[in-house]
Order: C-alpha cells, then sequence, then structure tokens
C-alpha cells in the first residue's frame, strides 16, 4: 500500500544528470544507461536496476548495476545510503562476499537523495523462500558454514576506518548502548511497552563489559544475502551497520524470529548453530564466546520489536499510512515474547 | 462496540467469501493484509484489554506508569516475584489478539 503512494526519487525518463555523473566518477569515455527499472524491496529503501553499457575506464563493457536510494522516509536509526555504503567497502576491502561497490553520492541535486550503486546480484534472498529451498534443506549447513566465516572476515574490520569516522565508538559496553538507544526509541512509541521496559531493564542488568569493538553488520540474517543454488551470492542490507560485540551479529542471525518458521535449524533457518560457529571461527582470529549468545538473542528479539514498534510508529504517527507498516508495529509482542522467554530458561 | 464488533466482523466474512477469492496474484498480499488487519480488530473487539488486566493484577494507575516504574527499577523481579509470570500472560492474551498462530505454534516447543 505505502509503496503506491510512496514518490520515487529516480524518473527512467530523466537519467541525464545520473548518467553524466556516473561517467565522470568512473573515469568513462563514454556511459549510457540503457534501462531503469525498480525493483522489489524493504519499506526502508528503494532499489532500482540500472543496465549500463560503458566505454573506457575500469568498468568497460556492458553491466548491471543496483542503484539504492533512500524512500520518502527512514528510521532515524539506519545509515543513509551513502554512510551505508562506505560500509558495505569497508566489508569489500576485507574480503567479504558483498556486492561491488561501484560509486556513491551525497549531492541531492542529482536525483533527488543520497544514492549509491553497487553491483547487482543474482539469486534469492526471500527468508521464507530460502528456508523451504531443497538444496539448502540438503546442504544448509554448508552455506551456515560459509555464513559464520563471511561474517568473521566482516568482523575483522576495526576501529577506527577513515571512510567510517560517522560511527561512533561505543566507549562502554555496547549492549549498554544499545539498551540506551532503544529506550530512547521507545520514548518515540505512543504506546507504553511495559514488557520491553522489563527485558531492556534485565539486558542492563546482565550487560557483558565491553570487550574487542568489530564492524557489526547490525542485520545480518536469513533475507539479508543472497543465495543462488543453494550457495551465497552476496551479503546485502548495511544500513544498520556499526562498532559494535561480534556477538550481536551472532545472536540476530540465531534468533527464532530469524528462522521463518524452520526452528530446528538454529542457524537462520538454514544450518546447525555448530556448523554457523565453526565457520566463523575457522575465519575469525577471536573465537566466539557461545556463552554469551543467548544473551545477545535476547537483545536482538528486543532490538526487533522496538524495530517493528518505530514501522509502526511511521503509520500511527509519522505520516505515512500503511498498513504494511501498521502490521509490522503489531508483531512486536511476538519478540516481547521469545526475549522474555529466553530470560525466563535462563534464570530458571 | 457492540456495532463496531457486527460491521468488522461481517465486512470480514464478506471479504473472505466474496472478494479475496477474486484478488489476482499482485493483490494477494494486500487482501491478505486487509485480512489480518480485520482479523485482528475482530479479536481486539471481543477481549478485554490485556493492558488492563496488567495493569490491575501489578496494582499500578495506568501501562504508562507501570512502564515507567518498570524503567526506574521500582517496579522489579525482586519487589515483584512473579512478574515475569504476569508480563507472559500479558503477552499471551496481546498475541491472543494480533497472532494466535503465534502461540499455537509455540506450544510445546523449548525457548
Amino acid at each position: 500500500m505505502a509503496h503506491a503512494t510512496r514518490p520515487r526519487t529516480l524518473d527512467p525518463d530523466n537519467l541525464g544528470a545520473l548518467q553524466d555523473w556516473l561517467c565522470s566518477a568512473l573515469s568513462a569515455d563514454a556511459l549510457i544507461i540503457e534501462k531503469a527499472e525498480l525493483l522489489g524491496g524493504g519499506a526502508i529503501g528503494e532499489n532500482w536496476r540500472l543496465d549500463v553499457k560503458v566505454t573506457g575506464g575500469p568498468h568497460e563493457g556492458s553491466r548491471s548495476w543496483a542503484l539504492r536510494t533512500d524512500a520518502a522516509s527512514r528510521m532515524a536509526m539506519s545509515h543513509d545510503r551513502a554512510n551505508e555504503y562506505f560500509c558495505l567497502k569497508a566489508a569489500h576491502d576485507a574480503g567479504a562476499c558483498v556486492p561491488e561497490p561501484i560509486a556513491v553520492s551525497r549531492d541531492t541535486a542529482l536525483i533527488g537523495a543520497p544514492f549509491a550503486v553497487v553491483g547487482l546480484l543474482a539469486g534469492e534472498a526471500q527468508g521464507r523462500k530460502l528456508v523451504r529451498d531443497p538444496l539448502i534443506g540438503q546442504n544448509g549447513d554448508a552455506l551456515g558454514e560459509r555464513l559464520g566465516a563471511e561474517l568473521a572476515k566482516i568482523h575483522s574490520v576495526r576501529p577506527p576506518g577513515q571512510e567510517l569516522d560517522f560511527l561512533g565508538i561505543p566507549e562502554t559496553s555496547p549492549a549498554l548502548v544499545l539498551v540506551a538507544q532503544m529506550r530512547t526509541n521507545l520514548d518515540s512509541i505512543s504506546e507504553p511497552r511495559p514488557a520491553l521496559e522489563h527485558i531492556l531493564a534485565w539486558l542492563e542488568a546482565n550487560a557483558p563489559a565491553k570487550g574487542h569493538v568489530v564492524l557489526c553488520h547490525g542485520d545480518f540474517r536469513t533475507g539479508n544475502f543472497m543465495a543462488d543454488a543453494g550457495k551465497l551470492t552476496g551479503i546485502l542490507d548495511w544500513e544498520f551497520c556499526h562498532w559494535g560485540d561480534p556477538h550481536l551479529d551472532v545472536g540476530w542471525f540465531c534468533a527464532r524470529c530469524w528462522r521463518f518458521g524452520a526452528d530446528a535449524r538454529e542457524a537462520g533457518g538454514i544450518a546447525s548453530r555448530e556448523a554457523f560457529y565453526r565457520g566463523y571461527n575457522g575465519q575469525s582470529d577471536t573465537p566466539l564466546d557461545a556463552d554469551q549468545i543467548p544473551y545477545w538473542e535476547i537483545l536482538g528479539a528486543a532490538r526487533w520489536a522496538v524495530v517493528a514498534l518505530l514501522q509502526g510508529e511511521r503509520h500511527i504517527t509519522g505520516g505515512e499510512p500503511s498498513i504494511e507498516l501498521l502490521l509490522t508495529g503489531l508483531m512486536a509482542p511476538e519478540m516481547e515474547h521469545e526475549a522474555l522467554q529466553g530470560i525466563m530458561a535462563l534464570e530458571a | 462496540m457492540k456495532q463496531a464488533g457486527a460491521l468488522v466482523s461481517i465486512a470480514l466474512d464478506t471479504y473472505a467469501e466474496e472478494i479475496a477469492p477474486k484478488l489476482h496474484d499482485a493483490k494477494r498480499y494486500a487482501g491478505a493484509m486487509v485480512a489480518n488487519a480485520l482479523g485482528i480488530a475482530k479479536r481486539r473487539l471481543n477481549h478485554p484489554d490485556p493492558g488492563d488486566v496488567l495493569v490491575e493484577s501489578l496494582g499500578a494507575d495506568s501501562l504508562k506508569a507501570l512502564a515507567g516504574a518498570l524503567r526506574a527499577g521500582k517496579i522489579s523481579s525482586a519487589s515483584h516475584r512473579d512478574l515475569a509470570d504476569k508480563l507472559l500472560v500479558y503477552l499471551e492474551a496481546e498475541l491472543a489478539i494480533t497472532n494466535p498462530k503465534f502461540l499455537e505454534r509455540r506450544k510445546g516447543q523449548t525457548p
């Protein structure tokens, strides 16, 4: 519903300024955008497929790229497309399997919003489809192990990073920073959330001390990577990237709410935890502390509850009427239930 | 309220019987969201407010006051030994309205 009324940032019949800019930014002799097509995307971003013919320069040839730009509104906790690009680029430079970073612009005069251009990946990203893919059903542990290794590569990026100076480095426990952020977010929600307040109080009281701080993807889960024929083609959606505790991404990936119903495969609904952890520990110079992960799964459920509420609030008070956003907000009790049950299991 | 409940209920039935079967693929997702929204509204009208029940069980003045007391540490598991149980009952009452299937799936599963 919201997608039908949201203004588009790119006009496929008026691509001259973007074309000229890309030609110059990529040191090409000539560049023609032969086709621009709006792709399906999340409630936050807007994605376009660009089929481009490049003459001269490092990108010479016929290329298919994805242009990601901000939608009419986005959540305050997510990066704009330009900052997201630099997070993706840092992971790319660390050798992680991500879309190739092509170009980025903060100039709103070009298409009306900051945007990034990255390589277009083949495959499927939808979580519900991936967890039901027979190929993944037969050999999900291989994909889970690969994802663990890729996450470790992302986590090999450590602060400070010259192009990542917009990311604040936590001075205290990253978990406490997140609890404070979630409380601030809750203050902007119309309805009080007593269960979340209790969960946040527990997360505060049980927060792990500050360990080593790494580049966290921030939304590393099934649904945010692309797989083709059961094999990883790239990790997507870098808008929640931040310096934080590496266990955050692990807990988020394993949290039940991101298994899309395939609960027995505890790593993202696709693999065993053992395979995912094995892939991570085989790549990382700092092994995971498995004892910490239940805490981060509870934090992950709380965080998803807060994000869902913020999405719902975009409909309720944000001037963005959308049945999809409103229904997303109503999912919060599911995550609150997960988190509370997790706490009760640990306390038992 | 009685009239609102009847209206939502008949709207849901009419939608399910007469409109949903005629939707083409591109509109099925939107149609499913409409049916979900109407179902939640119908159950909301037919259930007692879970927030009111929680507020009363913990002796608070309002849901907002309760949330504030929880954040301030004035109400905690230390002061109310059965706090987590009561919050779980509250969430399950909410889920019986917003997503009853979620609870059905959870039955018999370990946390």
